[in-house]
């Protein structure tokens, strides 16, 4: 049985947590990830806790430059499940496609800028490196139906494209602000269709990409980590006996 | 000449809003969003139907042609407001029989 996932609710004010950390168990997600301030996450760890939801810190860095982005990721890495970063510019997604502490590339929804910064075949090689996944949000594309939207669709696809051709995992999440944003896991799968998914592509996005992404990240976080492949099995006590 | 029956696909639903809706209104919000997302072809493609719409509770079954069900899928998930006023529709089950789906 898939366990459903959802990597990216963004609610829009504190008091949306709660309801919307409901309806995405009610739809049958069983890891959620929530950006929100410390009393926001504090709220929504109780309220997880309750439900037997898995909830994940995640944190959106939007640097403006790519030095900006090296002495944020320096602060931020270890106190953050996931680290996504929203790509404005190329410097900066050239710099977050090729650091390995950066776990999702974000592009911007407005077809100005993505028009310019997307992820592109060199950004694809850079992340197939350093191990980076892309994310793509479903609230991008659902509010608007006209010709912006259609480039937007076309962008994705090739996207994806370039993604799949690298061995990228892809995220589908949903990328809500509002209970009223967020769908089921299979629709949102469906909806991937829009962009030349298939449906198993697209339910592997919802299910087993974003969970080897928290696991792999919960592993390199616990204190017996030491690199991929190798971890702390036992401590000896270092005094002779 | 008879035509060849598809086979169906039956999708129990349920919208989520503030506002409440009737048949009509669910319905031409669903086809609205097909036609928006796959034109007029998919809408004959997809061929969906609301079988029923309970008023009361908001939940209702739809039919479409079991190729094209993920293409029906998206669609519902596709709808973002019925009448102006912000909505969700949510799959709870899909079947291939009306029985089945109720039990």
């Amino acid at each position: 049985m898939r366990r459903f996932a959802d990597l990216h609710l963004n609610p829009c004010n504190p008091d949306e947590i709660s309801s919307m950390l409901n309806f995405a168990h009610e739809l049958g997600y069983r890891r959620v990830a929530v950006s929100s301030d410390k009393k926001g996450l504090l709220q929504a760890q109780s309220l997880c806790n309750k439900l037997g939801l898995d909830l994940v810190s995640r944190m959106d860095l939007k640097p403006a430059s790519d030095k900006e982005l090296t002495s944020l990721l320096t602060r931020f890495r270890r106190s953050a499940e996931i680290i996504s970063i929203i790509c404005e510019t190329k410097p900066v997604l050239r710099q977050a496609s090729k650091d390995h502490r950066v776990d999702l590339l974000n592009f911007s929804p407005m077809l100005k800028i993505r028009s310019q910064v997307f992820f592109d075949s060199q950004t694809a090689v850079l992340a197939s490196e350093s191990n980076c996944s892309y994310e793509i949000n479903v609230s991008d594309i659902l509010y608007n139906i006209d010709a912006q939207t259609a480039r937007l669709l076309y962008i994705m696809r090739v996207e994806l494209e370039n993604a799949k051709k690298k061995n990228i995992p892809v995220i589908l999440s949903s990328g809500a602000v509002s209970k009223l944003q967020i769908r089921e896991p299979r629709g949102i799968a469906s909806l991937a269709e829009l962009i030349g998914a298939t449906e198993e592509e697209a339910l592997k996005m919802v299910s087993d990409n974003p969970n080897m992404l928290v696991d792999r990240n919960r592993e390199k976080l616990s204190s017996s980590f030491v690199s991929p492949g190798v971890r702390v099995v036992k401590r000896h006590d270092s005094s002779p006996i | 000449m008879t035509l060849r029956r598809f086979k169906r696909r039956y999708l129990s639903f349920s919208i989520f809003s503030d506002g409440v809706f009737n048949e009509k209104e669910v319905q031409d919000a669903v086809m609205e969003s097909i036609l928006q997302l796959y034109g007029l072809k998919g809408l004959s493609l997809i061929a969906p139907t609301l079988i029923e719409f309970d008023e009361k509770d908001q939940r209702g079954i739809i039919r479409c042609n079991h190729s094209y069900l993920r293409l029906m899928r998206a669609s519902l998930a596709y709808v973002t407001s019925i009448r102006g006023s912000g909505a969700s529709i949510i799959v709870k089950k899909v079947s291939g029989t009306i029985k089945s789906l109720k039990s």
